[in-house]
């Protein structure tokens, strides 16, 4: 078989190929990423996380929960995991156990805008959400009204 | 909100039946990040509502039926009253 080219399809892990339904050699996907192999027939939106303070995102599948329930519990692991077990920053730690510093879950919309998560029907969320940022209460709310805070008027 | 929260809220329109239901509702969400007064729709407020409509221009509130105005309006905006006039609303 020396000299014999083989397609990209061919060259895929065999256990990624063949979950659970051998694909007909016409039906393979080729490309990027081979995760599509096993997902060819669910849906999944990942989102980025952000967490005020810690030194890298993570991201997360909004189709695999079923309702806000499960997307708050997902938050606190991933809060968990920089504070907690993973302490890159300590800052953050410090300010966790320290200053109690609360944290409130917001989401970019598709217009760009910064929103509280929880308002409107989880379907409606899915499909609105562009990416999550778990911010810091004290960047949050702030008692200075300034003028460049309200960029949208300034036309 | 205009200064005082980083990040907006989500109402559904179609659950108020006017302008007064909406401004009782709005007061009850924001009331605790307001500085000054903030008693939207009230003469002495220290805020000013106002709206963007699908053009993208903003209006102030009041001027249309209710039932026109939700047609309408894309999204709110609570602006310090000094912005208001400043703008010309």
């Amino acid at each position: 078989m020396l000299g014999v080219k083989r397609r990209f399809s061919d060259s895929i892990d065999t256990e990624c190929s063949n979950a659970s339904n051998p694909l007909p050699d016409e039906e393979q996907v080729i490309g990027w990423p081979p995760v599509t192999l096993y997902r060819k027939n669910s849906n999944f939106k990942l989102v980025k996380v952000a967490v005020d303070g810690a030194p890298y995102l993570r991201k997360v599948d909004l189709e695999s929960y079923s309702g806000y329930q499960q997307l708050q519990c997902a938050l606190v692991d991933i809060f968990s995991y920089f504070t907690v077990e993973n302490v890159l920053n300590e800052k953050v730690l410090m300010d966790h156990l320290v200053n109690r510093i609360k944290y409130v879950s917001t989401y970019e919309d598709k217009d760009g805008d910064m929103m509280l998560v929880g308002d409107v029907p989880w379907k409606m969320f899915i499909q609105t959400c562009k990416r999550i940022r778990l911010m810091r209460s004290s960047e949050a709310i702030n008692r200075q009204l300034t003028r460049s805070n309200c960029s949208v008027l300034s036309c | 909100m205009e200064g005082a929260l980083a990040y907006g809220r989500k109402v559904d329109l179609l659950k108020f039946n006017a302008y007064e239901q909406l401004y009782t509702a709005l007061n009850e969400m924001f009331e605790e990040y307001a500085v000054g007064n903030l008693a939207i729709g009230e003469h002495d407020s220290d805020y000013k509502l106002v709206y963007k409509d699908y053009v993208g221009d903003w209006m102030a509130m009041g001027d249309l039926p209710w039932n026109t105005f939700i047609t309408g309006c894309k999204s709110l905006m609570i602006i310090k009253a000094s912005t208001a006039s400043e703008i010309g609303l």
